[in-house]
């Protein structure tokens, strides 16, 4: 066969799934493949496949599963793969929009016979136009975690009941709750019917057009809610851009909830009080429009004490000089209530807020940081036992621009998430201070592992283990290893330290990035040029963030880029080494920087070392450094030992060459090994 | 740091001697700069020989000064790279943003 076609094996069982990937590619087509029906629509969106084959997930879902995608894609050839026994079957697959049949076992003729038969239909889609990008909705599970699920025309049902698009058991929600009609763009909420309703903005609906940012609930004001966006999903995961610019209203209300996103994965994984609290008013100030913001923070003596003032800026302010009213923060500390301040210049016949206004201010949002000490499963609900450890508050020259329901809610979560982060913040930083007397390296690194991502993980392919020797005084280095959307393997490492710039804030970064990316199948290099982007948007000119990442497969194909960090060291058995240098400048200080992949075949036993310039600068007593051809030479003697063996060696031969000399940076080193026989040598 | 003004042909040279880290020196470097430019520079040399140690904060102030001076209408270049400073701005690969001169009477040449 002269042509070659991208051909997607959709729902496929595991035996026919290989016999059909191995056939096909023999003869040069690009293969993918998806796991189910909802899979397959997410890869059909993300690129160009000419040909379908798809088994349905049983019998009973043919049809409904197969009309999912012809209503999404009326053009792309379908061939329904199906055991013979279901030939009653067969006639409503045709009539559901399946275009060819073929029966299990799959053998190699019966696939070339209908390769042969799609081919026609193949080159009649040739001209059809490219489709837009679908519009989203953003939702958190019972669980809590973050979904997103695509809007596709003509109709997306929600409901109860299995048929729908978006299945959502919550209480209150009807078997056909509500649906979405789409039609030129134009995007319709249509309540069906549905007991306990449907509402769009806190208000109840029968049926209203869709804007960007709209919070959709189902089943009343404590139902599910999600939140409607359309447009450029990237920019908007990654968009840190001013607030008052010149972006329509309905847009807010996404951003406040993609910011929010954002420092709740943040949250989870600061361990440093003052980088906490920073995030929690800038996210606060980004959120409410506001051009100032500071926390309080009751201290063990019971009194309030001003903790962390920040501008819109992202530059911290001195509090001594930060004039602000002075009843509204204790009044909301003492009440445990929130106070929503729009226009001071309103009055309010039982507060006299002269004194503020004549600072200039005209606005003020101030809510209080609770923590709970009972979680309750649901998410929405709280229980009673809420102790207030201190205040929220931002204030602004101008008319307040939001005390938009979405605003006043996206505030207040934030300050109970914020509440229970500082909560364990302060308990870390108290048992720090202890251990500060002590000056056992091991023991305060035991502390920060406990915050760290799991040093240890194990694929079939490649064994990954890194050590980090946090440095109190200075910050963080960042390093996570990641699964990619063809579920490979993924690692980074970035120098944070120091920069103004929390480690998990840039996690918070490179995970969107990284969802947003693995949706539409971006390249590596434009998935950093992005974060690089942002990250100079936000900064001052003066800061960067050194960084790497990598992806691995099984064949031992590393795809890279090095962004200004050190070159990881590619160790081989026999005691050569390689520098993995390719890539761009650091991150966060040219908006336009242009980065490029580069490419490293693994072979077993191969090692990849990555390490922060904390392991080549940690100097002795002698002020000496440790220097590279130190590290080399320990690797070089190391060659054949597993990964754990030589990041053991490498931690133990930086700590005997510093003794008892202070550490001024922190020291990550991450090892990789690929295809380490399966004894293990030591 | 220090950092002494002199002037040659058209060219205004900054020799700076020291540490360039976090604190005191980048301001002043950033101060020098600045007052450098508000005076008029168009032609700026860094002659940074005498230094004997940066940090990523010294690092980033140079990209700074270097920006700033773009946007006075301003060049600025510079002088006398040491070993260490070249390394880490090799690594960070921000030695292509400047041009970088070993040679005084080459770089005043240049402008």
């Amino acid at each position: 066969m002269d042509e070659t076609y991208s051909i997607l094996l959709a729902g496929l069982k595991a035996t026919e799934e290989s016999l059909a990937l191995q056939h096909f590619s023999q003869s040069g087509h690009r293969m993918a493949t998806a796991e189910n029906v909802f899979d397959a629509l997410d890869k059909l969106q993300g690129q160009r496949i000419d040909l379908v084959y798809f088994q349905a997930s049983a019998d009973s879902e043919t049809v409904g599963e197969v009309e999912k995608i012809r209503r999404r894609f009326p053009a792309l050839p379908i061939v329904l793969a199906c055991s013979r026994l279901t030939e009653g079957l067969m006639l409503d697959a045709w009539r559901a929009g399946a275009t060819d049949i073929i029966f299990f076992p799959l053998a190699p003729h019966a696939l070339d016979a209908s390769l042969q038969r799609s081919a026609r239909q193949i080159a009649a889609r040739e001209s059809e136009p490219a489709l837009p990008m679908p519009a989203r909705f953003f939702f958190l599970d019972e669980t809590g975690k973050e979904c997103r699920v695509n809007i596709f025309p003509p109709r997306f049902t929600m409901g109860r009941s299995h048929g729908n698009d978006l299945i959502l058991g919550q209480p209150g929600v009807s078997r056909a709750h509500a649906e979405v009609l789409v039609n030129n763009g134009e995007y319709l909420l249509r309540d069906l019917n549905s007991k306990q309703g449907t509402y769009l903005n806190g208000m109840r609906v029968e049926q209203k057009k869709l804007t960007n940012g709209d919070k959709v609930q189902l089943g009343g004001l404590q139902g599910i809610a999600l939140v409607f966006h359309a447009g450029d999903l990237l920019q908007s995961l990654l968009s840190g851009s001013d607030p008052r610019s010149e972006i329509s209203l309905s847009l807010h209300g996404f951003r406040e909830v993609g910011m929010l996103f954002a420092a709740f994965r943040a949250l989870s994984s600061i361990p440093i009080l003052d980088d906490l609290l920073a995030l929690v008013v800038d996210t606060a100030i980004e959120i409410t429009a506001a051009e100032r913001g500071f926390i309080m923070l009751k201290e063990t003596s019971g009194d309030l004490s001003f903790r962390c003032a920040r501008n819109d800026k992202k530059c911290t302010l001195d509090g001594s000089v930060f004039q602000t009213s002075q009843r509204v923060p204790f009044d909301v500390f003492s009440t445990g209530q929130p106070i929503f301040i729009k226009d001071l210049d309103l009055g309010d016949e039982h507060v006299d807020h002269s004194a503020t206004r004549r600072l200039g201010l005209r606005s003020i949002s101030c809510v209080p940081l609770q923590y709970f000490t009972v979680h309750d499963s649901d998410y929405l609900s709280r229980t009673e036992h809420a102790e207030t450890i201190g205040v929220l508050y931002v204030d602004s020259s101008n008319v307040g621009s939001g005390s938009s329901h979405t605003r006043v809610e996206a505030l207040n979560t934030l300050a109970t998430e914020a509440a229970m982060a500082i909560y364990n913040a302060r308990l870390y930083k108290d048992s720090q201070d202890k251990r500060r007397m002590d000056q056992q390296l091991a023991t305060a690194h035991e502390i920060q592992q406990a915050l760290l991502p799991d040093p240890e993980r194990r694929l079939p392919y490649v064994h990954a283990c890194s050590q980090n020797l946090p440095c109190h005084e200075v910050g963080g280095d960042y390093f996570d290893y990641f699964a990619t959307a063809e579920k490979h393997f993924g690692f980074a490492l970035g120098d944070v330290a120091g920069k103004g710039m929390s480690a998990a804030l840039l996690a918070s970064l490179i995970q969107g990035a990284l969802s947003a990316q693995t949706l539409f199948d971006t390249p590596l290099p434009s998935m950093i040029s992005n974060v690089n982007r942002i990250l100079a948007q936000r900064g001052t000119g003066n800061r960067f963030v050194t960084f790497f990442f990598g992806t691995l497969d099984p064949d031992g194909n590393c795809t890279y880029i090095n962004a200004g960090h050190n070159p990881p060291i590619l160790l081989r058995p026999d005691g050569s080494m390689q520098e993995l240098t390719v890539g761009g400048m650091v991150l966060g200080l040219f908006p336009d920087a242009e980065y490029e992949a580069g490419t490293v075949q693994l072979r077993p036993q191969d090692h990849l070392i990555l390490f922060t310039d904390g392991v080549i600068e940690a100097r002795n007593k002698a002020d000496e450094e440790f220097g590279m051809d130190r590290l080399v030479s320990l690797l070089r003697d190391n060659a054949r030992a597993a990964a754990p063996e030589i990041l053991a060696r490498l931690r133990d031969s930086v700590l005997a060459f510093a003794s008892t000399a202070p550490q001024h940076d922190d020291i990550t080193v991450m090892i990789l090994g690929f295809q380490e026989s399966q004894t293990g040598e030591t | 740091m220090k950092i002494d003004i002199r002037t040659v042909r058209d060219v205004t040279i900054l020799d700076c001697s020291g540490k360039i880290t976090l604190g005191e020196e980048t301001i002043s470097l950033r101060n020098t700069a600045m007052s450098v430019l508000q005076g008029g520079a168009k032609k700026v040399l860094l002659n940074l020989a005498g230094i004997t140690y940066i940090d990523s904060a010294g690092v980033g102030e140079l990209v700074r000064t270097f920006v700033t001076a773009g946007n006075n209408g301003a060049k600025l270049k510079l002088l006398g790279l040491t070993g260490k400073l070249r390394e880490v701005l090799t690594i960070t690969k921000l030695l292509t943003v400047f041009e970088v001169f070993d040679n005084e009477t080459a770089a005043v040449l240049s402008f």
